[in-house]
């Protein structure tokens, strides 16, 4: 980037360009737009600080996600509000724009999908967020959240399966299969 | 929507991340970043992440449940009570009078060594130690939110379980009965989050070889508030009762007993190895 100084030095200036976006989306998923920004302006200055803690390859975006929800966290003064924020970052950047009628459609369905989604434990709606949304594999999400891959299994599939009771939506096979990051829909 | 892990990606908030940020705001946030890590200093780095609270009045004690000890006031107590930006005393000297002229010479640094005796017990979390230097009538302020000899020895295991530290304190005499010292102090659930430690000055008075008063300054700069809660409510979202409890003030106080040693120690761990990883 033109005008790039010295004091930000090429390390966190290759981490920023390589993973800025998908920290911004991460916070965008979860906070306002605004405060997304200075949110993920916030990670950055503590990776740039803390860069040599940074991991290497793979693992840096979950440590930037770590940071991220973290400083979200010390933000969000209460799951409601943090509820609102979410609610209304998901229709500003619902940028598919599908058209009026599939976005009728999906418009319950998201609202029936967050309300079963919202009777998860936290801990769940969280796995569920970084597989689906923001891509990680499931490998990742376990070392993230420091409990094995095969706990991370469980948690979605239970999670899935209470929101489909939830909604009524009949069970599939689906259900039970591990997403990988291929499938995972994500930044 | 054949399935919900397919309902779920299509309900993706942001499903196109350069979208959300296009080159020209992913440069500008790279500028405004670039801006905040040479116009702030770490401190302001550190208190733009924490946001700290404005300071509170000395805090008030559980008295109810019969199943925790005590209360411990962690919201801003840690740091924020008490102490102006000056050093104070732990009590005015007391007014020279006839009667103590004679007084033998005092020995700063026998004093000195009793006080960094106690700082150490602290950091080993070394209660005996700690029961043995304090007079039983000792008189703690703003001391984590310890008001009683009995309530200081109960928030050691705490600090244990939470992996407080107060390190390598230097006290030097400060007034003939009085020592000040200066630890760093450091939160290992702050830390996991980047936090850098805290210089506090604990200042002791001494009579008798034992410390019958102790007053905790406020140090460089605050409590991390907002990490704490982070914390907590990280570590027990659905249980706060065992572990703490939000006061009037909205302030958040860590319960003090046998079970909340326990959990607080778990939950640092997981906390610990959660944001390191």
């Amino acid at each position: 980037m033109a005008g790039m100084s010295n004091t930000l030095d090429t390390q966190l200036e290759a981490l920023y360009r390589a993973h800025a976006r998908q920290v911004h989306a991460y916070c965008l998923r979860r906070t306002s737009g605004e405060e997304a920004k200075d949110v993920t302006s916030e990670v950055f200055l503590v990776a740039w600080r803390r860069i040599d803690d940074v991991p290497p390859g793979d693992q840096a975006l979950p440590w930037l996600f770590g940071v991220a929800r973290n400083v979200l966290a010390n933000r969000n003064r209460s799951s409601r509000r943090h509820g609102r924020l979410v609610a209304k970052a998901s229709q500003y950047y619902d940028h598919a724009s599908p058209g009026p009628e599939p976005q009728l459609v999906r418009s319950e369905e998201h609202r029936q999908l967050m309300a079963a989604m919202a009777q998860l434990p936290e801990k769940d709606q969280e796995i569920l967020r970084l597989v689906e949304w923001e891509g990680l594999t499931r490998e990742q999400v376990a070392e993230m959240m420091f409990v094995s891959r095969a706990a991370i299994d469980k948690r979605i599939s239970r999670a899935y399966k209470k929101m489909a009771r939830t909604m009524g939506v009949p069970k599939t096979d689906q259900l039970t299969t591990p997403v990988t990051l291929e499938e995972g829909g994500g930044a | 929507m054949s399935d919900i892990a397919q309902m779920m990606r299509a309900a993706n908030p942001v499903p196109d991340a350069a979208a959300a940020l296009p080159d020209v705001e992913l440069d500008a946030l790279l500028v405004l970043t670039e801006t905040r890590s040479t116009d702030m200093s770490i401190d302001q780095m550190e208190k733009a992440v924490t946001q700290e609270r404005p300071p509170y009045r000395r805090p008030p004690w559980l008295v109810a449940a019969a199943a925790f000890v005590a209360v411990l006031f962690i919201g801003v107590a840690v740091w924020a009570i008490g102490f102006g930006d000056e050093p104070e005393v732990v009590d005015p000297p007391p007014t020279t009078q006839a009667t103590t002229t004679t007084a033998a010479p005092v020995d700063t640094g026998a004093l000195a060594a009793i006080g960094e005796r106690l700082m150490a017990a602290f950091d080993t979390y070394d209660t005996d130690t700690v029961d043995e230097l304090m007079a039983d009538d000792a008189a703690p302020i703003d001391m984590f939110g310890a008001s009683t000899k009995s309530d200081v020895l109960a928030l050691i295991p705490w600090m244990d379980a939470t992996g407080m530290r107060l390190e390598s304190p230097r006290c030097e005499g400060s007034e003939p009965d009085q020592v000040a010292c200066t630890p760093l102090q450091i939160m290992r659930w702050a830390a996991a989050g980047g936090a850098r430690p805290l210089e506090g000055t604990m200042f002791l008075k001494i009579e008798d070889g034992r410390v019958v008063a102790m007053r905790y300054g406020r140090p460089a700069f605050g409590f991390y508030h907002d990490r704490f809660r982070a914390f907590i409510r990280e570590a027990d979202p659905t249980a706060p009762d065992r572990m703490w409890f939000t006061a009037d003030n909205g302030e958040p106080y860590a319960i003090l007993s046998d079970e909340s040693y326990s959990l607080f120690e778990q939950y640092t761990e997981e906390y610990w190895e959660f944001l390191r990883n």
